[in-house]
């Protein structure tokens, strides 16, 4: 039986004692918890109710972490429908933590791996609450059978809490407080906004991804491209970035000596797949080139015909993989994807002009939407100019120029290119409930 | 892993019953006890942090002896430390007489054994103590004035009220337990005032919630009885049986004006209009008042004006209704209840001196003569950073020869001392403790033994006892000898007074004191001189020199008295009580610190905004008697004009908020007045 937990918003007085009763139970280091409260209105502004949201993980009935994570390191218990990781099976990818909205899954440094809510399976399977259900001073978290889609209907979604169709087993008894009617006329001032969570993808910590899906689009686009030219690449030019991308995506794990578990869910997660078909690219791709230098020039061919759609299967799953991140914004198609950074790369390398400055087109008017979507674009204008002007507009004019401004062509486009990768690792944000409950508040105001 | 029931002793209204799991000699898990009806459903965060607690790294686990020279502690045998005691308690009797030694103790822990301290005083000939309470003895007193003693209905009682009224009490946070029962009412229909000057988590819940300015919670009362009387919205009947003093309040009630009240307390005619209605309509009705708010100069007389409320509107001996303060009903054990017991004898004990008041201790200390005070004890108190004007209590230990304090942890007191005892946790010694929101004697059961060297107090007086020559005749029954079963032989003599007590009982969980009552004063019958409730009281003027009746006077540190203006110190300073600790307790642990990692000040954006304060500055706070530098916060909803910094922060920790405060009584009850204090704020550069 699916089990949900019951938060009463009126019981709740945000006393912090459900994080200690959840560090105890589990032994956790400070601050490690597992469950959080989460206040709105921490200025105490007048008129604005302050309520805490007590949060940990929704056991959801389709839960984003078990069916994202590459590893199968999670389980969903039948007999309460606890979702629960295997420290000995995570690699430390972290990528339950990009799918899942209710910041859930940790990663802890010491191990290299990533910790959740157990839903205290354990004290559960002897009958008992959950710890911080148990210990609740007020009892304003509770514990009952999950109603599913019947409770969310009934409850409005409270502050802070994040929409998603994951169907999380919670459930919210609504604050009763809009009655609270302050005496005297409360002065306005403007509120001193909570500083911004940080956000869980940033170019600073991701940046090996950022050179991992650059890399492997860029190998893919010249790839093909050369392969159209009836040139092929160099064997050290294709296998020392392949290799140093792999290296790269390994050692971002925490985990690296089990980043062979990273293709055993192919079936669900496109983070297996991405990690299946940009092996198997890298793989095939390397033969290909190697082909010639062994004497066996006669695969070369049918070895690129099989390279290439894999290449394509890698980069249309590295997109997968961030679509189905759950993100602020929909990310959608947009100009800094891995399909159309190789996509460049091809078109680069073949360098015939009307190919180039059509795609230049495509990937410029995406550019300046996604810009234009995105808050705080205005202090961005330099690096968009950049990017537009030696990005696609440089080379567009250097394809006319001709064949010697080839190689000017594809650096600029190069640059181009990583800049706009760049910014959109540096766009990425997770949904939070952190996050959340900035964005509710904000409308407050 | 071993389960067993102890109780929790701190100096908290909640009491709560906790299940305790040990395992491999360690405190593992704190569980609630649901056969507690007034704490069901979990301790607060810091019971659960006594899994750390009790094991602290940072716990005094040897006797401490400072070296003269470096100032700095290190570690010395019992032996020796007890040596030294026997040395000097003999040379300092010898010299000036055993009043020369301040016996000094807090409210850091509860329990009978408690009262060994002053037995192993009285054995030794003597010593001089300290009368009256940093807590609750103005609220205490204007009660005992008026009903004739502190007893009040069930907190589970509370549930069946339609009015309930907070009335500067933030339950949320210092008596979470008390929220279960408000939410209780407010599901079944109730309404919800709450009287605050800051707006605290408890107010997010009121249907109508007043911010008086701070120490005009009498005068709002009055203005409060006022309309009440006006409108004809008594209870005649009620007022002509039991109530003396009736007509005299009236006309000091209706000889106040609204408007001027409105005046005095910045709350709007229309609020004050309406919550009179509120009284007048909806019974039944209770009032709870906090601790607080009843420590200003005045507030004896405030808490008496907000009695009467209840007495005009009949709200007394019924279910749901009533008068909530203090419940002494499981105060059993000791001869003299609060606040009588709190006061100097009126007998003088010929060995034992009452002449320091708590309140007034550095200069008390300072000023005692025949004989002057040369050395002190203390235990479960942190005096240094808790009792009122920090610089006049430093002063008056630094001038003492020989400072013994009895601590778990090195608080600022400790540092002080010559000589560190380590002190038991709640987990080290059985007791037997009482409470003062329900009525439950609980048993402390001791579940560890003490780590290290630690010793509880009652073996340290033992052992210096034996020291100091006395014969076990003579100490035999005052002095529980150091062995876990002669510790509860002590308990069982103590508890034997009362059928139905006893360890082993006590083990089973809590047990609801002997006599107590769900629903007090039922009968109608008052233990005042005149058998009534007293609204005029002559025993208030004879004892306290106050107006018999409850008029309202200015706190004396007022902003919005006849010195407005020419005032250097604009901004009165609240230090309340804060969820993270009891008083200096709690936040050297790893798992408060987390929440509550330095100190700050909170104050109104107008406030911050007009001295050039931003948030997260570091800000200066001031007056004649001292000055604190920390960071400051906004707090939207906190009345203008107010600061706050909740009270025990350690010296060390950049905290100690009693640098500020003023060695000033209360009214009545010898009750210290912390929040009649006025200071300025101002940015550092």
């Amino acid at each position: 039986m699916q089990k949900a937990f019951r938060v009463d918003l009126n019981l709740c007085t945000g006393c912090h004692a459900c994080e200690l009763a959840c560090q105890i139970e589990n032994e956790l280091p400070i601050d490690a918890a597992w469950r959080t409260v989460h206040t709105t209105n921490s200025a105490n502004i007048p008129s604005i109710p302050v309520i805490h949201l007590s949060l940990a993980c929704n056991h959801c009935e389709t839960p984003a972490c078990l069916i994202n994570c590459p590893a199968l390191a999670f389980t969903k218990e039948e007999s309460t429908g606890a979702v629960t990781i295997d420290a000995d099976k995570c690699m430390g990818c972290r990528y339950c933590s990009w799918v899942c909205p209710f910041d859930a899954p940790s990663f802890v440094e010491m191990t290299g791996v990533m910790y959740k809510c157990n839903f205290c399976h354990d004290r559960q399977e002897v009958g008992l609450a959950p710890a911080c259900v148990s210990y609740c001073p007020t009892g304003a978290l509770g514990l009952q059978d999950h109603r599913g889609k019947q409770a969310e209907e009934a409850t409005a979604r409270p502050v802070g809490f994040p929409e998603s169709d994951l169907g999380p087993a919670i459930e919210f008894v609504p604050f009763r407080g809009e009655s609270t009617k302050t005496a005297g006329d409360e002065p306005f001032f403007s509120p001193v906004s909570p500083p911004p969570p940080p956000s869980k993808i940033t170019l600073r910590s991701e940046w090996t991804l950022l050179l991992f899906t650059f890399i492997i689009a860029v190998l893919v686009g010249s790839f093909a491209g050369l392969f159209l030219r009836g040139e092929s690449l160099h064997p050290l030019v294709f296998l020392v970035p392949g290799f140093l991308a792999m290296a790269l995506s390994t050692f971002h794990l925490g985990q690296p000596l089990r980043a062979y578990r990273a293709i055993l869910n192919w079936r669900r997660s496109w983070l297996s797949r991405e990690v299946l078909f940009v092996s198997s690219f890298l793989f095939v791709g390397g033969l290909q080139v190697l082909a010639p230098w062994v004497g066996f020039s006669i695969l070369s061919e049918s070895l690129a015909l099989l390279a290439m759609p894999l290449g394509i299967l890698a980069l249309v799953s590295m997109d997968q993989v961030y679509g189905k991140a759950a993100t602020t914004r929909s990310i959608g198609f947009h100009s800094g994807s891995t399909v159309l950074v190789g996509g460049f790369a091809l078109v680069a390398i073949l360098g015939s002009p009307v190919p180039l400055v059509l795609l230049a087109g495509v990937k410029g008017v995406l550019y300046v939407l996604r810009q234009g979507s995105h808050p705080g674009s205005g202090r961005r204008i330099f690096v968009g100019f950049l990017r537009l002007f030696v990005g696609l507009g440089m080379p567009c004019i250097f394809a006319f120029w001709g064949e010697d401004w080839r190689f000017a062509l594809i650096v600029c486009a190069l640059f181009g290119e990583v800049i706009d990768r760049a910014q959109f690792y540096d766009e990425l944000e997770i949904v939070t409930p952190s996050g959340q409950l900035r964005m509710d508040q904000a409308e407050f105001f | 892993m071993s389960e067993h029931i102890t109780s929790c002793p701190r100096n908290c209204y909640s009491t709560c019953t906790m299940k305790v799991h040990v395992e491999g000699g360690r405190i593992r898990r704190i569980e609630p006890l649901s056969s507690n009806r007034a704490t069901p459903e979990g301790v607060c965060l810091k019971g659960l942090s006594y899994v750390e607690r009790a094991h602290a790294k940072d716990r005094i686990l040897h006797p401490l002896l400072r070296d003269r020279k470096t100032l700095e502690f290190h570690q010395i045998s019992w032996d020796d430390a007890l040596s030294l005691i026997t040395d000097n308690l003999l040379r300092i009797r010898e010299e000036s007489g055993p009043k020369s030694i301040l016996y000094y103790s807090g409210s850091g822990t509860k329990g009978i054994l408690n009262e060994v301290g002053m037995n192993f005083w009285k054995l030794f000939g003597g010593c001089t103590t300290t009368y009256g309470d940093l807590c609750w003895p103005a609220g205490l007193e204007a009660t005992r004035l008026t009903l004739g003693e502190n007893k009040h209905n069930a907190p589970w009682d509370l549930a069946r009220s339609r009015l309930i009224v907070l009335w500067g009490k933030n339950a949320a946070e210092t008596n979470i337990h008390q929220m279960v029962f408000v939410d209780q009412a407010l599901q079944a229909g109730a309404t919800l005032v709450t009287i605050d000057p800051r707006r605290t988590q408890t107010c997010e819940r009121a249907h109508l919630h007043l911010q008086p300015r701070p120490g005009t919670d009498g005068a709002l009362a009055l203005a409060l009885s006022h309309l009440l009387i006006r409108d004809e919205m008594i209870d005649v009947e009620f007022i002509s049986k039991h109530v003396l003093g009736y007509s005299g309040f009236a006309k000091l009630a209706l000889s106040t004006s609204v408007e001027e009240v409105s005046r005095i307390c910045d709350v709007p005619v229309s609020s004050i209009e309406e919550l009179a209605r509120m009284m007048g309509s909806i019974k039944p009705m209770t009032i709870n008042c906090g601790y607080g708010m009843q420590r200003y100069s005045n507030s004896g007389q405030s808490i008496r004006a907000i009695l009467a409320l209840v007495a005009i509107t009949g709200n007394i001996g019924r279910r749901g209704a009533g008068w909530v303060f203090a419940n002494l009903q499981s105060h059993i054990f000791s001869d003299e209840q609060d606040p009588i017991s709190l006061y100097p004898p009126a007998e003088p004990d010929p060995k034992v001196r009452v002449s320091i008041s708590t309140t007034c201790l550095g200069h008390d200390m300072q000023k005692a003569q025949d004989p002057p005070l040369r050395m002190i004890w203390v235990e479960r108190g942190n005096p240094v950073t808790q009792n009122p004007e920090t610089h006049s209590v430093l002063e008056a230990f630094r001038s003492l020869e020989f400072r013994v304090v009895v601590d778990q942890f090195m608080t600022d007191t400790a540092r002080e001392a010559d000589l560190i005892l380590p002190a038991k946790t709640l987990f080290e010694q059985t007791d037997v403790i009482n409470a003062y929101w329900h009525a439950y004697v609980q048993i402390k059961r001791k579940l560890l033994d003490p780590p290290g060297e630690v010793k509880p107090e009652t073996v340290i007086y033992w052992e210096l006892a034996r020291r100091l020559g006395f014969s076990e005749s003579e100490y035999a029954g005052v002095l529980p000898g150091p062995a876990d079963h002669e510790v509860e032989d002590y308990l069982e003599k103590r508890l034997s007074r009362f059928s139905g007590l006893s360890l082993d009982r006590l083990d089973q969980g809590p047990i609801l004191a002997p006599g107590s009552e769900d629903v007090v004063f039922e009968d109608l019958s008052f233990s005042t001189p005149s058998g009534k409730i007293e609204l005029f009281s002559e025993e208030a003027t004879q004892r306290w020199n106050v107006d018999p009746l409850a008029r309202y006077t200015e706190p004396v540190e007022s902003r919005g008295g006849k010195n407005t203006g020419s005032n250097p110190y604009p901004i009165v300073l609240l230090t309340p009580n804060t969820k993270n600790r009891i008083h200096s307790q709690f936040n050297n642990l790893e798992m408060i610190r987390r929440l509550s990692p330095k100190p700050v000040m909170m104050l109104h954006p107008e406030d911050a905004e007009s001295r050039g304060i931003d948030p997260g500055d570091q800000a200066r706070v001031f007056n004649d008697r001292g000055e604190l530098t920390l960071a400051v916060e906004i707090d939207g909803s906190l009345k203008v004009g107010c600061a706050v910094i909740t009270n025990g922060w350690w010296i060390s920790e950049g905290g100690g908020v009693n640098f500020l405060s003023k060695a000033r009584e209360t009214d009545m009850g010898h009750g210290a007045a912390f929040h009649d204090n006025l200071v300025e704020v101002a940015r550092v550069h």
